[in-house]
């Protein structure tokens, strides 16, 4: 800045760690412990500092300034050799406070997402004390949470590698003597533990090993000591290494799915690295939110997002996956089947117009409104009981015994409709009136038995029955018979092949034709049914206990409180070396939670 | 431009006027609170419990095994093979001695007693087995607008020029465009059986065999027509030449009833609609049931079956055989239907009481759990 009288003074403002250092004189003792005191309360604090420049010390700065910023080469370097030679002999004005409140809600949020079985992280750019104050208010430390620190004052104490290996000592110790309850968020004797570290031992844990190979591997230390902390806060991040955290999570060996959160510039590169990036619309301008995957207004909107908004599309997600390799199964392993009884001549057993619309009209509708409005569970109770979560929790519903168990499924319903009609058609008579069918009509009555178990089976998977889902299912199947009987029912000039002509209704004309499509549609869903009745009634999940419970309160629920009682046990794993809670799923979130309420 | 705070703001809320530019004409982005939107929609939430499932399994139990038994205990079927593959039977040496070009027909008879009488309409069918009419080659061998009357697939120099369907190949035209050109044409059955019922006192009396009804009356009456034009089906097929492993041209398969002759012809048309599975029946005659309801269709005793052996079956190992049975709405006899209801029905029968069980011992603890909580 210029003044009229000549003098050219410099201001700077910046964290207490980068001013004080270059500060020469001031009341700095004084402001330095005001700073601690305003940090320990939970404010914000800034140093304010500033210098008398010369003209000639400013053409120099100026001239300096010019040729760095002109510089080919190493011109960031160079910038900050620069900024280092300007920046010194300052002199301390003061030191400033803001209070953050903490957003609505945050707290509610931040427990729900742990008890979901979510881990949280923290990752801000602030001091240690003043994040730990953040943290303690927002519920990520509770009060028997025991704290360990990674910071630059332990490392200044002991070796990095001292450091690390006590850290992970106590915490292992810890988890071996109990087994450990996934339930992080309601036994209350259990010591959980929460990690601090800041960005100057970070960039230390993580920088690669040296040549002397007695340094060791720093990152597998530091995950062990993780994943064993029930919450994680990292200070004093630069957004670099908020992405460098998100992408070493993600290599863990676990290869957990990573959510990160956050509302500014500066975490911008985390939210992009992440597996989903979360930006909130804040007061700080929309970067966070142009490159975020979804954008929502407060952060307490993540609880429904997640809880809610996540478990129902993962759940319509898996469904419609499921449900589509399970179908075509079903579709095309009969036509497969009747190769081997038609001498391998590849001679379909379905009609072309069947091959075609199987996909596009049967059967496409009611899993396409089943995977936009299927509800599980009430919204309230989803909300209200976030440990639901964990149901679905690594992926559970897209694993392979599930993906087995429906293939094996679709394998079992084509060969019942193959063999079925096979055994039916072979050596008899299959009409009312002595007349015989033909290949078409038994590859009519293999598809109309196929349509009508497909789609049945859908109906009996959704638990949601608007008018919609109605209006789909039984209007597919009233499409479907409309379809054949008109498709059969005239001589189609643009054809030039007549085979179904009166099929589909001479086959409805035959009394044995009825027997065998009930007979057939009862016989493939029967496995399934059982399966879902005896697993609901030996081994309900804590999913189908709720359901369960809100069928005999009709509803009503979510009002009743105690719906911890409702979980299912948790199996005690007879082999207690496994440490690792297997069914939690890490979640990183960067929680800006404070809310900027002052401009 | 920093902008002006507005408390709202951060809701997501329409703000004020003022704000950075073109905030004023913002539209409020929140969806609507319809019950669609908000995904509230009212609905029905059925659980498949073991209580609600039980009653169905019952009922299917109780409703699918009777079924089973009346579909094993009724019916009665009759199979007689007659290929003559082995030297002791009746039909050996027809079966030797063919070739192509006989005029002469080989004729066999084979003997057979029936245990049971056969009550009311009796149905003669011919069976092959070994012989895929399934095809896939063989299945597109045929033009279905020939057969519907199309002249234009009839006339010699518009067939020649690619007009009529390729899928007849390479029975479509010997010098003379075929008809009915394609392979399934050309493989007719023409075999003809004839039933005689031997007396007590040893006379044979031949059982009469209605030809008609035998096809689906809309294949007969709707997608087979004759090509119009003349009522004399000589002059109308013209210039056309029969199908090459064919005795006579397919004007002369029924000269004397017109109405079975040609296209619409029945065993034709029975042929020409392609078995299902390599092992197969079709429909040959009827065998009427007696006018007073008193007698038989078929009483007890011996029959001839006269067969006039024309079908070459041994080139690739396959077997005829000629079946009576009886008809009722349930079908044929078909004793796998039966064994399947009874089956199913049994199996669901017993996971209901199974799952009534379970309802007993698990439902009650989970009810009485959750009320108590």
């Amino acid at each position: 800045m210029w003044f009229s009288t000549g003098e050219y003074y410099l201001f700077c403002k910046g964290a207490d760690s980068s001013i004080f250092p270059r500060v020469i004189s001031g009341k700095v003792e004084q402001v330095k412990a005001r700073v601690e005191h305003n940090a320990v309360e939970g404010l914000r604090t800034l140093c304010v500092a500033y210098r008398k420049l010369s003209v000639a010390q400013y053409e120099e700065t100026c001239h300096l300034l010019n040729s760095a910023k002109l510089a080919l080469q190493d011109r960031d370097r160079k910038l900050a050799e620069a900024y280092d030679l300007i920046e010194k002999d300052f002199i301390l004005l003061g030191a400033t406070a803001v209070e953050d409140r903490l957003q609505d809600k945050a707290a509610d949020t931040i427990e729900s997402l742990q008890k979901a079985g979510m881990k949280v992280w923290v990752l801000t750019g602030d001091k240690m004390e003043t994040a730990a104050a953040t943290c303690y208010a927002s519920k990520l430390f509770r009060r028997s949470t025991q704290i360990l620190e990674l910071t630059t004052k332990r490392t200044e104490e002991q070796s990095l590698h001292d450091v690390l290996f006590d850290l992970s000592k106590t915490v292992l110790r810890q988890h071996g003597s109990m087994t450990r309850d996934t339930f992080s968020g309601l036994s209350a004797d259990c010591v959980d533990f929460g990690l601090i570290i800041d960005g100057a031992t970070l960039s230390a844990v993580l920088k690669p090993s040296q040549e002397d190979s007695s340094q060791g591997n720093y990152k597998d230390i530091f995950l062990e000591i993780c994943r064993n902390c029930s919450a994680v806060l990292c200070c004093r991040m630069a957004p670099l290494q908020k992405a460098q955290i998100v992408k070493l999570i993600k290599s863990s060996p676990e290869h957990p799915i990573t959510l990160a959160i956050g509302d500014g510039a500066n975490d911008v590169s985390m939210i992009l690295e992440a597996h989903v990036g979360i930006g909130i619309m804040g007061k700080e301008g929309r970067q966070a939110a142009r490159n975020c995957d979804y954008a929502i207004p407060k952060f307490k909107h993540l609880k429904k997002m997640l809880l809610v908004h996540g478990h129902y599309y993962y759940i319509r997600i898996s469904e419609l996956v499921q449900y589509f390799f399970y179908k075509n199964v079903a579709f095309i392993f009969p036509q497969f089947l009747y190769q081997f009884f038609c001498g391998f001549s590849q001679q379909p057993l379905y009609d072309t117009a069947y091959l075609t619309l199987y996909n596009i009209s049967f059967t496409s509708l009611p899993i396409l409104l089943f995977s936009l409005i299927e509800q599980h569970i009430n919204m309230d109770i989803l909300k209200k009981d976030p440990s639901l979560y964990r149901d679905i929790a690594k992926n559970s519903l897209l694993r392979w015994p599930i993906f087995i168990y429906w293939t094996f499924l679709g394998v079992f319903d084509a060969v019942i409709f193959f063999f079925g009609a096979y055994f039916l058609f072979n050596n008899s008579t299959f009409t009312s009136n002595g007349q015989m069918f033909g290949n078409w009509t038994f590859g009519t009555l293999v598809f109309t038995v196929l349509v009508f178990t497909v789609t049945l089976k859908l109906a009996l998977d959704t638990h949601y029955w608007t008018w919609i889902n109605h209006f789909v299912i039984w209007g597919s199947l009233l499409f479907f018979v409309i379809f054949s009987l008109l498709w059969g029912g005239i001589i189609w000039p643009f054809l030039n092949y007549q085979r179904m002509y009166y099929v589909f209704i001479q086959m409805l004309s035959s009394g044995p034709a009825w027997l065998s499509i009930i007979l057939l549609i009862v016989t493939s869903l029967l496995p399934d049914v059982v399966k879902k009745v005896v697993c609901r009634a030996l081994w309900p999940t804590t999913t189908e206990r709720i359901q369960n419970a809100d069928k005999l309160y009709n509803g009503q629920l979510s009002e009743f409180t105690p719906l911890a009682s409702l979980h299912a046990p948790t199996r005690r794993r007879a082999d207690h070396q496994n440490p690792i809670p297997r069914r939690t799923n890490w979640c990183c979130l960067c929680a800006y939670l404070l809310s900027r309420n002052t401009p | 431009m920093a902008p002006s705070y507005n408390a709202k703001e951060e809701d997501g809320h329409q703000p004020g006027a003022t704000g950075h530019g073109g905030a004023g004409t913002m539209t409020n982005k929140k969806p609507d609170n319809t019950a669609f939107k908000q995904q509230r929609l009212p609905a029905w939430q059925p659980i498949l419990t073991a209580g609600t499932v039980l009653p169905a399994f019952f009922v299917i139990g109780l409703i699918f095994i009777p079924i089973g038994f009346i579909l094993i205990v009724y019916g009665l079927t009759l199979l007689i093979d007659y290929t003559g593959v082995d030297m002791s039977s009746p039909c050996y040496n027809c079966s030797q001695s063919y070739s192509w070009n006989n005029t002469q027909s080989c004729t066999c008879s084979v003997h057979f007693s029936l245990d049971q009488p056969f009550e009311s309409n009796v149905f003669m069918y011919y069976g092959l087995s070994n012989f895929y009419q399934n095809h896939r080659r063989y299945v597109k061998s045929r033009d279905d607008s020939q057969l519907n009357g199309d002249k234009t697939s009839l006339q010699y120099h518009i067939c020649t020029l690619n007009r009529c369907s390729k899928e007849c190949e390479p029975y479509r035209s010997s010098d003379k465009p075929i008809a009915p050109c394609g392979a399934i044409a050309n493989s007719l059955f023409n075999d003809t059986l004839e039933l005689y019922y031997i007396d007590p006192n040893g006379s044979r009396t031949a059982i009469p065999l209605v030809k008609k009804g035998i096809a689906w009356w809309t294949d007969k009456h709707v997608k087979f027509r004759n090509p119009s034009g003349n009522n004399n089906l000589t002059v109308v097929f013209q210039g056309t030449s029969k199908p090459v492993n064919w005795r006579k041209p397919v004007f002369e398969l029924d000269p004397l009833d017109s109405d079975n002759n040609g296209f619409i012809n029945e065993d034709f048309i029975v042929w020409m609609r392609t078995a299902a599975l390599p092992t197969f029946r079709k429909l040959y005659c009827i065998i009427q049931k007696k006018p007073n309801n008193m007698t038989p269709t078929l009483p007890r005793g011996e029959y001839i079956l006269e067969v006039t052996y024309n079908y070459p079956v041994r080139s690739f190992d396959g077997r005829k055989r000629m079946i009576l049975s009886t008809i009722s709405w349930m079908g044929g006899k078909n004793p796998f239907l039966g064994i399947a209801y009874i089956t199913v029905g049994s199996v669901c029968f017993c996971l209901g009481l199974v799952l009534l069980s379970i309802h007993y011992r698990y439902g009650k603890r989970n009810n009485s759990a959750e009320i108590s909580s």
